[in-house]
């Protein structure tokens, strides 16, 4: 094996584990638009707070799992209190509900720089995956397993979402909300209920891909623009709403971010957003998206 | 009938005074400064509260012209003032060598290094309209938000031309530090402001400035007539792109360097917020909107809620201003008087009939005419026509 490649299967590496993560964060984000066509722009505010949340848990208890469902359970609550107060006043009106969620997002960001501080927090990885495996083909031989743990988290988030969508009745409901809200209102659906349920689900996800996030990377107040550009970017590719386009904007993206980092490090963000602009371009409305 | 048109150039004539007043008390502002404080107290009220305030007034009234005239919210307005001002010091700056060893800089005088900045910028926001006027509504707020951030992380990461997270330092405009000529910058400030603002209500009257207003209200029919909707949003952007160049080129004056930290997330939030306190729908808000934010970041220090103090929680405090704002004035403090002002009129007018939802949601467009200057629509009006085909594959 020649270096260049063992280099170019690292970074594909690196460039796949990165997709995995901005895959769960990503699919919050889409869902809540696909169903409610609320643009949640304190998505990247959230998996800021679900990081910090699974900072102390973990840092109480020494159990990561429990870092990762505080960190779910703690933000989907937060999530349904902000629909409830605020969101749902305002159904239908997207561009109040934006600006609410910047609010939001601005307070979070602020609150957890005062109660954190502006230092950089790592959660360590659960016992199993704290080292590394040896797999063939990347530099030096040897991976992290938390990274290649992480594939598994987002296919399995992947499978979740995919079986509540399409084969529970909450699934079903929210599939036929996403394609005509009015008619499955007047078909007697509580649609209120099912809003809820979606927002505290996305909530949730943003809060997991945090302590995930934190976990594999690091985590600073500041994270949250950057993690709802990832967001914004994945489904703009990918189409909005759409699981399979998170899937596959999340992989685009992770992917040139990494490889143009490594060969071309100070246009890595230039070259995604040539990536969108050429996307839009061709298909306005995502690569899996459906017209709008 | 007499009596009527008596009452119309009556209240033109008071609509026309109101701005004249105001200009006339922005002229006075810095003379009188003196008389009330010291010397630095008076320079800094000139300088970190009137200049300020212009500046920020006129990138966000570049935001309220989109949204306003043009049905976009853009968030890209922060960094397109963001891109002027680093066009500025690169054309301004002497040759000289970056990091990466490239060779940066010009050495131009600051007014063509201005002029290059301001052409530069309507290019970058026609660019930026070219691409994000492909989508519409909500995407559109997305897709421009991304590029903005976006932009941030461009100019962190890029040494060759953008100086990375450094950026360049010395800058003087022309009426050099403005510390030690505050009034002289104060002045060009304004004239700016005033340049910019008198312009785009002109703009708005003649036959482009209606196209876009047709544009922004019915672009289906508007493309039926023949008319290049795309061409005329991209040209709604150049002229935004524009008005918050002339922002970015003060602004990099005023600070004396530019870095990537003003082009970042809570900037382009920044701005977005000044537009929504004085009023999207406003152009006058921006600044009413810019004075306030200015006033509320020098006096959060000094704001105490049930004993907790926001002297280092500056954004908590305007956030939860903001989220209040949008909650019981979503139309901004100008539209809060505005409206409570017609609110107040109508019912004290017993001919016609009490408000409908209907017609305060039509807003200001309602009596467009009568000035002759045609009335902007708050984009926080339009509700979504429905679930439109967002599927889930």
């Amino acid at each position: 094996m020649s270096k260049d490649l063992t280099d170019f299967v690292t970074v594909c590496l690196n460039g796949v584990t990165l997709a995995a993560l901005y895959f769960i964060v990503a699919s919050g984000f889409t869902l809540i638009f696909g169903l409610l066509r609320t643009t949640n722009m304190a998505h990247g505010a959230m998996y800021v707070l679900g990081a910090y949340v699974g900072v102390s848990v973990v840092a109480i208890t020494g159990e990561w799992w429990l870092g990762l469902l505080a960190g779910f359970v703690l933000v989907s609550l937060l999530g349904i209190a902000i629909h409830l107060g605020l969101l749902a006043w305002m159904a239908g009106q997207d561009l109040r509900q934006a600006l609410v969620t910047i609010g939001i997002a601005i307070i979070i960001v602020d609150l957890s720089l005062a109660h954190y501080g502006g230092v950089a927090y790592l959660i360590p990885p659960p016992e199993l995956f704290a080292g590394a495996v040896s797999i063939p083909w990347v530099v030096g031989g040897q991976y992290s397993a938390f990274r290649l743990f992480m594939l598994v988290l987002a296919a399995a988030v992947y499978l979740a979402l995919w079986l509540i969508l399409n084969r529970t009745r909450i699934g079903m409901y929210i599939r036929a909300g996403i394609d005509d809200r009015d008619m499955l209102s007047a078909l007697g659906v509580n649609v209120a209920r099912v809003f809820l349920f979606v927002f505290a689900l996305g909530a949730g996800l943003a809060g997991m891909s945090g302590v995930i996030g934190a976990t594999a990377l690091s985590i600073t107040p500041n994270e949250d623009g950057w993690f709802l550009l990832s967001s914004l970017v994945v489904v703009i590719v990918g189409g909005m709403g759409s699981l399979g386009g998170a899937a596959i904007g999340a992989l685009i993206i992770g992917l040139a971010q990494q490889i143009g980092l490594f060969y071309a490090p100070t246009y890595s963000i230039f070259i995604t957003f040539v990536i969108m602009a050429g996307v839009l371009a061709v298909r306005p409305q995502g690569l899996l998206g459906k017209p709008a | 009938m007499s009596g009527m048109s008596s009452r119309m150039s009556g209240r033109a004539a008071r609509r026309a005074g109101l701005p004249a007043l105001g200009v006339a008390l922005l002229v006075l502002y810095p003379l009188v400064l003196p008389l009330l404080f010291s010397a630095n107290q008076a320079r800094y009220w000139t300088l970190s509260i009137g200049s300020n305030s212009l500046i920020l007034g006129v990138v966000a009234l570049s935001l309220i012209f989109m949204s306003g005239y043009g049905g976009m919210v853009s968030l890209a307005q922060a960094s397109l003032a963001g891109f002027a001002a680093y066009i500025v010091a690169i054309m301004n700056l002497l040759p000289s060598s970056t990091a990466t060893g490239a060779t940066i800089g010009f050495g131009w005088p600051p007014i063509p290094s201005a002029i290059v900045a301001l052409i530069l910028a309507t290019l970058a926001g026609a660019l930026v309209g070219a691409i994000a006027s492909r989508s519409s509504g909500i995407y559109f707020l997305m897709l421009t938000l991304a590029i903005a951030v976006g932009f941030f992380y461009v100019v962190l990461q890029n040494y060759e031309f953008f100086g990375g997270h450094i950026g360049f330092a010395q800058i003087l405009g022309p009426t050099g530090q403005p510390r030690a000529n505050p009034i002289a910058f104060y002045y060009m400030c304004l004239a700016v402001a005033v340049f910019a603002y008198l312009g785009l209500r002109y703009l708005v009257r003649t036959q482009l400035g209606l196209t876009f207003q047709a544009v922004r209200d019915n672009p289906r029919r508007m493309r039926a007539l023949g008319y290049r909707v795309s061409l005329h949003r991209i040209a709604i952007f150049a002229i935004g792109g524009f008005v918050a160049g002339l922002s970015g080129v003060l602004g990099v004056w005023y600070r004396g360097n530019i870095s990537p930290g003003v082009v970042d997330l809570s900037r382009t939030i920044d701005v977005l917020i000044i537009a929504v306190i004085g009023g999207l729908g406003y152009p006058v808000g921006a600044f009413i909107g810019a004075v306030i934010f200015v006033i509320l970041d020098v006096f959060a220090s000094s704001v105490e809620v049930f004993g907790f103090s926001f002297d280092e929680r500056f954004n908590t405090l305007i956030g939860l201003a903001f989220v209040v704002i949008v909650l019981v004035a979503p139309h901004g403090l100008v539209g809060l008087v505005d409206r409570g002002w017609k609110g107040t009129k109508r019912r004290l007018s017993s001919s016609r009939a009490p408000a409908t939802a209907g017609e305060a949601a039509a807003g200001p467009a309602g009596d467009a005419t009568e000035e002759g200057i045609p009335a902007p629509v708050d984009p926080i009006d339009q509700r979504d026509p429905g679930s439109t085909g967002i599927g889930n594959s």
